[in-house]
């Protein structure tokens, strides 16, 4: 194969060219996101049933919803919340389901039952949780113009130009401005003029319209004839005919307050101290995020010189951003773990071709392993792009070696006078190390196959990593067995054939030649020692393992666990709210104060400070820093600063748009089962109340809920009601509804914005049970309570009924007290055990579970732990068939717990954590450390002669093969560093990763480079066919 | 030493701080016997007591109106007068005198109109004292008794009421009272609703046409009731919340009666001069120390 390819060697050039303009290609097609699906795809049904209660719903219509649903297919859960007027179901789909397909199968069936729902409820609304797909906000403001003019300027000049965002669901412009309408009714009024509010309702609906009464055709055309109203206008409406009584004409204004205003809408944006407008966008579910972000940047950038000029447009949230910075850390990452990789090369083996070569074999298999994630449908993300930046100091190991052997044949060579075609040095160089390459690259990629078969949350996380990492390795071995040798050929042809005139060493190779020379006859001669005294060689392999049994027993359970690190943010949000505003108006200027402050003090450190308001007394402000360096210090100067007093009440902590969207995880979660429902209740309060005594938690509370709610009943007097003709029953009900809640009675269009008009009462009209019974009704110019047509019963009602799959469940659940580490919370959980062992009296037939709230941690940590076994069982295996051998694969493995040597050390001395990032790390490093090995003993099987002394070969061997293990190495952990170290903004995300790795690698090493050679002295590793002769 | 001193107390005061953020503020009450009542609400126009309607006593033609309608007159004052229309004409007109104080209302005569005798002429209303006819539902029929007490609702204007208010906190000092009058005894038109008449005295915030809501209070007892907020819930039990003397709380089991606006009444479980809590926030557990609010 080599042998062609060096012969046909242009064919190389129409391969790998067109490869990497496809990679490049690729590099533009694959769609971007922040982060991988991370939770499964769950669908949000809201079903509105105003008037109808919890249990009424709940007994009436769930089993036909249910059932309905529960015949979708690949649905993992259905969790059920009925409440009182409305209810809601979640559907959680399985993994594999796309979020849109999971929206049309559900919404499919639920209007498929729609006709068998009550009236109200066919507004049902169906969604899902975008959370991962991101989004952009942008804060528009203005010196010179007032937000109100500002909105409109870009409304009408932006607004239509969005629409060419191809990648975007939607991108909204957020009004200023918002007009309020609501007629409330006088009831005095009402009762004097003897009206009842529904003919009122009707009067307005019809009043406010121009009326067409017809048409005739006059020969020519066809004319329309109507009346018109003269009410067009939403601001005319209070002049709305309802009534007239002899010659007096009422008005609605005789008989309603009609308050219709400009207001400020439901929720008041403010960036860097001005109100701003906001322009919020979120991309398709396929969308690109990034393109999304860039295209509508370009837009305004586009637009911004027709606008006037003191227009400011501060991206408050802005994805491109992120991936941006993720992508500046890969390339950074990549360059400078490059750039220490090539220096390692060039200093080992001191030629300045032979750095080329490495140089030009990284960017190409890392462009080439885009057209695998292009195949394979892995999109670019902050995890794919992370597994990328650590595959870095893998990818050019491949490379290394076999560059290096070709450096090593070609001075063998020159030194030696052979006179050979250097096409045979090369084939002969590249087969020699061949098998070994493809074992430690085939080790490397085959750890992480068992991550696609671990916990869904787990390949969640890690898939992308994991496959980013194995496709980038697939290309480097590609890169290193067919690009290299092609390179290498080209660029030594001709020192090669002038022989050792054309050879000369330089300085830099002289000073690598005697540091290389040290540096090995430094470690022969300790391993010499090792070697000749086997009692030293014992007490080295057992103290190893003694050692690593010690840190396992007592390190390992000092670390800290987590799911994964989340990134150091750089915002920090307050979230406040001011007891003494009345609206909007007065929070903003209450605000402003506290904007100014943290300005100031932080002038040179802010790029913006966004607020928003969401009521009329709180809101938050989102404080965006030009790095997260010394975060933590202005977080803690924050919360001092803003304590809440009687006056105000502030809420200071980190806040990061572009966090991982992990599940939550609940620390306190108990069940209780039994026959009676009103019993279970009584015994969640108690549990409650208990634990809450205690404090063993905080936040105890039960779902659902076991507050009562009282119910009136109004139960209609049928032989009352038929003797009055001008109310029946619907009537009475109409008005009753009406008089509780209003009604809407008209939509009206005002400056392009739909409105919709309620009519109601006084707002004090109803505060208590007996405003219902006295609820007045005019009857034959009095009025009568509406008690007279109903008997009034009260009752309490279960305000909420929960299910999961259609069974109804009882839950407790509590969180740690904020102090407390996750790690006691085992301990925690033990003591409410035993809590409610101790007074909680649990009546016969009925159950308390504890329910374990760390399932989906442990699942992932579980199966993280049966990949790492399974990745073992397979490395053998390769090795195995490999080396044709049961006892080699066995020594090679010896070298993956010595990984965990390092990989506990570094994670406690560094202070990081175990997560399911340096687990990953550790089943990495399974499969690099395993490398080292490979290649000593596969040197060891080919230098195999019987007449050799063994220990001398062993010698001769680890003389050989140490510079390339030291140089792939010291390349692999130094183009992780930039990771371990955390560079850049979210780099800490993969720290734990990088440490384990990196760290693990230079110790397992230490260890292999000793540990391996001791063991062959031991072992017969007389290779089969030598065997065979015998 | 003196440092010690100055931190062994530094520490107590420390500490009296922490315990004192950890008590929590509260609304409470004292249980006391109170007058209660039900509440039913009726609606109905403001009419003179009495009115009385005048009618000639001959035939002929109005000679003269003396008055006009609304104006007010007393017993004795010429209305109008009369002329016989087939009689001499040595016989004066005959002169209509109002036979009650009152305002004249109800005028159904104009000059030289030709009246017959007992032709209804006018009414004299006897505004002295006002009346609302109501129609009582049967459910509340039995609870109205003669004489029982009846306010007009609401009947200041709104910025009146706000300075009523800010003048004398005691609005209720300022509510029209009237009475039951009459009660019919059969339901009229089968609709189970009963004819009353309620009266009060003349006021210059009401006036005749008025539609006015009324306010019956009846089945007033003496009895210990409380905010229906203050009751608990729990393990399918009732509750309340007893402030003890030393700022403890305790939770007491108690039977309840009838809801009486936002109170109910208590049965059984407390004494009079207890304290109880008004609110009770959901976190509070039996035993917590408390903070009580001053008002």
């Amino acid at each position: 194969m080599i042998e062609f390819l060096l012969k046909k060697r242009r064919v190389i050039l129409f391969i790998v060219l067109p490869a990497l303009a496809l990679g490049i290609f690729s590099i533009n097609v694959l769609p971007v996101k922040l982060y991988p699906n991370m939770r499964k795809p769950r669908i949000n049904v809201h079903i509105p049933h105003s008037g109808l209660t919890a249990e009424d719903f709940f007994n009436d219509y769930s089993d036909i919803i249910e059932e309905r649903l529960n015949s979708i297919q690949d649905i993992d859960l259905i969790e059920s919340e009925y409440e009182n007027n409305s209810s809601r179901i979640r559907v959680e789909f399985d993994w594999k389901v796309d979020s849109e397909e999971a929206k049309a199968r559900v919404l499919s069936e639920m209007n498929s039952i729609k006709s068998n729902l009550p009236e109200e409820s066919e507004d049902f609304s169906v969604n899902y949780w975008r959370g991962q797909s991101g989004f952009l906000s942008i804060a528009v403001t203005s010196e010179s113009i007032d937000s109100y003019e500002l909105y409109q300027i870009l409304e009408s000049s932006l607004k239509p130009k969005f629409t060419s965002v191809k990648d975007a669901e939607e991108v909204d412009i957020f009004d200023v401005d918002d007009i309020t309408a609501e007629i409330r009714l006088k009831p005095e009024a009402i009762l004097n003029y003897g009206l009842t509010i529904d003919t009122v309702a009707n009067v307005i609906r019809n009043g406010y319209k121009n009326i067409s009464v017809g048409y005739f055709d006059n020969n020519i055309e066809h004319i329309n004839v109507r009346i018109k109203r003269d009410i067009d206008n939403i601001f005319n409406i209070e002049k709305i005919i309802v009534d007239t009584i002899g010659n007096k004409i009422i008005y609605l204004k005789d008989i309603a307050n009609v308050n219709i205003k400009h207001a400020l809408p439901r929720r008041v944006y403010r960036a860097n101290g001005k109100r701003s407008v906001l322009i919020f966008a979120t991309p398709k579910e396929d969308g690109n995020i990034k393109k999304m972000s860039e295209e509508i940047a370009k837009i305004i950038k586009e637009t911004k010189n027709e606008l006037p000029a003191d227009i400011d447009f501060n991206f408050i949230i802005d994805p491109a951003k992120f991936i941006n910075n993720a992508i500046t850390n890969v390339v950074r990452s990549g360059l400078t773990g490059a750039f220490l990789a090539i220096l390692v090369v060039l200093i080992m083996l001191g030629e300045v071709k032979n750095t080329i070569i490495i140089s030009i074999s990284l960017p190409t298999s890392i462009i080439l392993s885009f057209i695998l994630m292009n195949i394979f449908k892995v999109s670019l993300n902050l995890i794919s792009l992370g597994g990328i930046a650590l595959a870095v100091g893998m990818i050019i190991d491949a490379s290394i070696v076999v560059i290096e052997n070709i450096h090593r044949h070609r001075l063998e060579a020159v030194e030696k006078h052979k006179k050979l075609n250097f096409i045979h040095v090369i084939i002969a160089s590249v087969n020699e190390v061949r098998n070994a390459v493809i074992a430690s690259t085939l080790t490397t990629v085959c750890v992480f196959f068992p991550i696609s078969y671990t916990s869904p949350l787990t390949n969640a996380i890690l898939g992308d990593i994991a496959r980013s990492v194995i496709f980038t390795l697939m290309c480097s071995l590609f890169v290193a067995l067919i690009v290299i040798p092609v390179i290498a050929f080209y660029l030594f042809r001709k020192d090669h054939n002038a022989g050792k005139n054309g050879y000369k060493i330089n300085k830099l190779q002289q000073t690598s030649i005697n540091i290389t020379e040290k540096f090995k006859n430094g470690y022969i001669a300790v391993l010499k020692k090792l070697l000749y005294s086997k009692k030293l060689s014992l007490i080295f392999i057992i103290s190893s393992f003694t050692f690593l049994l010690l840190l396992i027993i007592f390190v390992l359970p000092m670390i800290k666990k987590e799911i994964i690190a989340q990134p150091i943010s750089s915002s920090i949000a307050i979230s406040f709210t001011h007891f003494g505003s009345v609206d909007k108006e007065e929070m903003m200027n209450n605000i402003e104060p506290v904007e100014k402050e943290i300005v100031a003090k932080y002038k040179n450190k802010i790029i913006n400070i966004f607020t928003t308001l969401f009521r009329e007394n709180s809101g938050n402000i989102v404080v965006t820093f030009k790095n997260s360096f010394g975060i933590n210090k202005i977080l803690d100067e924050m919360k001092m600063k803003y304590t809440s007093n009687p006056e105000w009440r502030f809420d200071v902590f980190p806040w990061d748009p572009s966090s991982l969207p992990l599940p939550r995880t609940d620390d306190l979660h108990i069940k209780v089962y039994g026959p009676d429902k009103k019993q279970i209740v009584a015994l969640m309060e108690e549990i409650v109340d208990l634990i809450n005594k205690e404090k063993i938690f905080r936040n105890v509370h039960s779902e659902p809920t076991t507050k009562t709610q009282d119910e009136i009943i109004l139960v209609p007097r049928f032989e009352t009601i038929a003797q009055f003709n001008d109310y029946p029953l619907t009537k009475l009900t109409s008005l009753t509804g009406i008089a509780l809640n209003g009604r809407k009675v008209i939509e009206m269009k005002q400056d392009n914005k739909e409105l919709d008009i309620y009519m109601m009462y006084e707002e004090d009209l109803i505060n208590k049970s007996e405003d219902i019974e006295n609820f007045l009704i005019p009857f034959n110019d009095k009025a009568i309570p509406l008690k007279h047509f109903f008997d009034i019963k009260k009752q309490k009602s279960i305000p909420e009924i929960r299910s999961d799959n259609g069974e109804e469940t009882y839950n407790v659940y509590g969180s740690m007290m904020r102090a407390d580490s996750k790690s006691k919370r085992a301990f925690y959980e033990e003591e409410v055990k035993n809590l409610l062992k101790e007074k909680l009296k649990v009546p016969d037939g009925y159950f308390v579970q504890f329910q374990d709230t760390q399932l989906i941690i442990n699942e992932s940590v579980k199966s993280l732990l049966i990949a790492l076994i399974a990745s073992i069982v397979l490395i053998y295996i390769v090795l195995g068939i490999q080396f044709n051998s049961i006892k080699i694969p066995l020594i090679i493995l010896v070298t993956i717990p010595l990984g965990f040597i390092g990989v506990i050390i570094s994670l406690f001395v560094f202070n990081s954590t175990v997560s399911l990032n340096s687990l990953l790390g550790t089943i990495l490093l399974g499969g690099i450390v395993v490398n080292n090995a490979i290649i000593i003993i596969d040197f060891y099987l080919k230098e195999y002669k019987k007449t050799i002394n063994k220990t001398e070969l062993i010698l001769r061997v680890a003389r050989l093969r140490v510079l390339p293990i030291s140089i792939t190495t010291t390349t692999t952990i130094l183009g992780m560093m930039p990771i371990a170290i955390a560079i850049g903004d979210g780099a800490n995300i993969l720290q734990p990763l990088g440490i384990s790795v990196s760290c693990g690698l230079a110790i397992s090493t230490f260890f292999t480079l000793f540990m391996i050679p001791c063991i062959m002295n031991f072992v017969d590793l007389t290779p089969q066919h030598h065997k065979d002769d015998l | 030493m003196a440092k010690k001193c100055v931190l062994i107390f530094n520490l107590l005061f420390l500490m009296n701080f922490i315990y004192s953020q950890n008590e929590v503020f509260v609304k409470t009450g004292t249980i006391k016997y109170s007058d209660i009542y039900d509440s039913s609400y009726y609606g109905g126009r403001i009419e003179p007591l009495n009115t009385i309607v005048q009618y000639s006593s001959i035939s002929g033609i109005i000679n003269n109106i003396y008055v006009v309608e609304g104006q007010r007159v007393v017993k004795g004052t010429h209305i109008c007068s009369i002329r016989r229309k087939l009689s001499s004409e040595s016989y004066q007109p005959a002169v209509v005198t109002a036979v009650s104080s009152g305002l004249v209302v109800n005028m159904k005569i104009f000059n030289q109109m030709e009246v017959f005798e007992k032709s209804e002429l006018f009414s004299i209303a006897d505004d002295r004292k006002y009346k609302v006819d109501i129609l009582i539902s049967d459910k509340d029929i039995l609870n109205v008794k003669l004489y029982d007490e009846c306010y007009i609702k609401d009947f200041l204007s709104e910025n009146e009421s706000k300075e009523m208010d800010k003048e004398n906190h005691n609005k209720k000092e300022n509510e029209i009272k009237g009475k039951v009058n009459k009660i019919a005894i059969l339901p009229g038109d089968n609709k189970g609703l009963f004819n009353a008449e309620i009266v009060f005295d003349k006021t210059n915030d009401l006036f005749i046409g008025k539609f006015v809501t009324l306010e019956l209070r009846t089945n007033k007892r003496n009895a210990i009731a409380v905010p229906q907020g203050s009751i608990l819930k729990k393990y399918g039990k009732l509750f309340i919340y007893i402030v003890q003397s030393d700022n403890t709380i305790k939770l007491r089991e108690v039977k309840i009666g009838q809801n009486f606006g936002e109170s109910v009444e208590i049965l059984s479980g407390v004494k009079e001069n207890e304290i109880y809590i008004i609110q009770p926030s959901a976190g509070m557990i039996e035993g917590d120390k408390v903070n009580i609010k001053k008002q």
